[in-house]
């Protein structure tokens, strides 16, 4: 059956629909979806609930932090992925566009340790985001913040700290020289730390006492440089690097172990 | 000013800090403490232990032959996946030690300071 002919007015019907539809794309208005929903206290659990909406979105969407009223950050969402993120620090409208995922997952963790209490809000987002270079799932983000399930407390702590590091030492176990990178001058300082370290849980070779629970300490060197030592079962690590390096890598494991679900040691 | 009203300076100057205790690591004993819930003999007599340990640990290590190596090991910290607890004490040596628990993730420099500052003044007051 053959299609009757489009009369001139039709044309021109479906014309102002097309540009209608086009400018509804192109307009920069905000709609917003639903009520503030409050976060958490615990930054841990902050953290895996904005996981879970980056997991769970598919539509273009920005989800906006707010701290009493004020925004604090905002995420743009697409097809499950962290594809924008602005921070407190950044000017108003002034997104981050090319961080990593190990840089979105550090400004993440840091907009989720706010200490205050936080409410997020959910809207479409405006076409503002093609110039970032962000891209990362849920997935890519956990292991970003060394909460992926396949990484042990170590491997965790390491992945944290190593970018910060002066120099660093990683040993497997109690007999093992380890393996030191970094400032070759600070290998003995570590190898004297690891020595002292490990006599407080072995007497002469023989384990004191089965302790296979992850802990550490910070030895504080001079007023912003610290030593960073941790040790799990008989797997270790060692690190220099500045105190607030220290603090931060310590801070961001215990929140990722946290957001693992719970505190037990693994 | 009292090692009590210090160690009540310490707590308001550190948020986040639960326990704020003055101890003889010598006789691993504290002596004066602080706390935003009431705190077991056994848990201040652990955590002296605990104190006197990180020390004695600290010093048996040798330090490089440069300048500021007296600074370190001043102040220590001590953490687990849900805890951090933070030792000062004023000089190499010194058997008084201000300790310092922190529950959660949220220890940072200013709580370390605030540390560091309590042992400082009551060691400068007893002298």
């Amino acid at each position: 059956m053959r299609r009757a002919p489009q009369k001139p007015n039709d044309t021109a019907k479906h014309a102002e629909a097309l540009r209608s539809l086009l400018d509804r794309f192109a307009a920069p208005v905000e709609v917003r979806q639903g009520p503030d929903h409050p976060l958490p206290a615990a930054p841990a659990e902050r953290l895996t609930e904005v996981l879970r909406e980056i997991d769970e979105t598919v539509l273009p969407r920005r989800l906006t932090l707010l701290a009493d009223g004020q925004e604090i950050g905002n995420l743009n969402i697409s097809n499950r992925r962290l594809v924008g993120l602005s921070g407190a620090d950044d000017a108003a409208d002034e997104a981050e566009t090319d961080l990593d995922a190990a840089g979105c997952a550090a400004l993440l963790l840091n907009l989720c340790m706010y200490k205050g209490a936080l409410t997020w809000w959910m809207s479409h987002r405006p076409p503002d985001y093609q110039d970032s270079s962000i891209n990362c799932s849920a997935e890519q983000l956990r292991t970003a913040l060394a909460i992926a399930p396949d990484r042990d407390d170590i491997s965790r702590l390491s992945d944290l700290a190593k970018s910060q590091a002066l120099s660093m030492l990683h040993w497997e176990d109690a007999k093992s020289v380890g393996k030191s990178s970094g400032a070759t001058e600070l290998h003995d300082l570590l190898q004297g730390y690891r020595t002292a370290f490990q006599a407080a849980t072995s007497c002469e070779g023989t384990p004191k006492f089965e302790d296979r629970r992850t802990k550490g300490h910070v030895v504080e060197l001079a007023s912003d440089l610290s030593l960073l030592i941790a040790q799990s079962n008989e797997r270790g690590c060692a690190f220099i690097l500045p105190t607030k390096d220290a603090l931060r890598t310590i801070t961001s494991w215990q929140v990722a172990r946290a957001a693992m679900g719970g505190t037990k040691d693994r | 000013m009292s090692i009590e009203e210090h160690l009540e300076t310490l707590s308001s100057n550190a948020p986040g800090c639960s326990l704020a205790a003055y101890g003889d690591i010598s006789a691993r004993l504290i002596l004066r403490s602080r706390a935003e819930a009431p705190c077991r003999r056994e848990v201040l007599d652990r955590l002296c232990a605990e104190a006197a340990d990180v020390f004695q640990r600290n010093d048996r290590v040798v330090l490089p032959e440069t300048p500021g190596t007296e600074e370190t090991g001043l102040c220590i910290l001590s953490f687990d996946a849900s805890e951090m607890r933070v030792f000062a004490r004023e000089r190499r040596g010194s058997e008084e030690v201000v300790c310092a628990v922190f529950k959660g993730p949220h220890t940072t420099e200013q709580d370390l300071a605030a540390v560091k500052n309590c042992a400082r003044q009551i060691a400068e007051a007893s002298t």
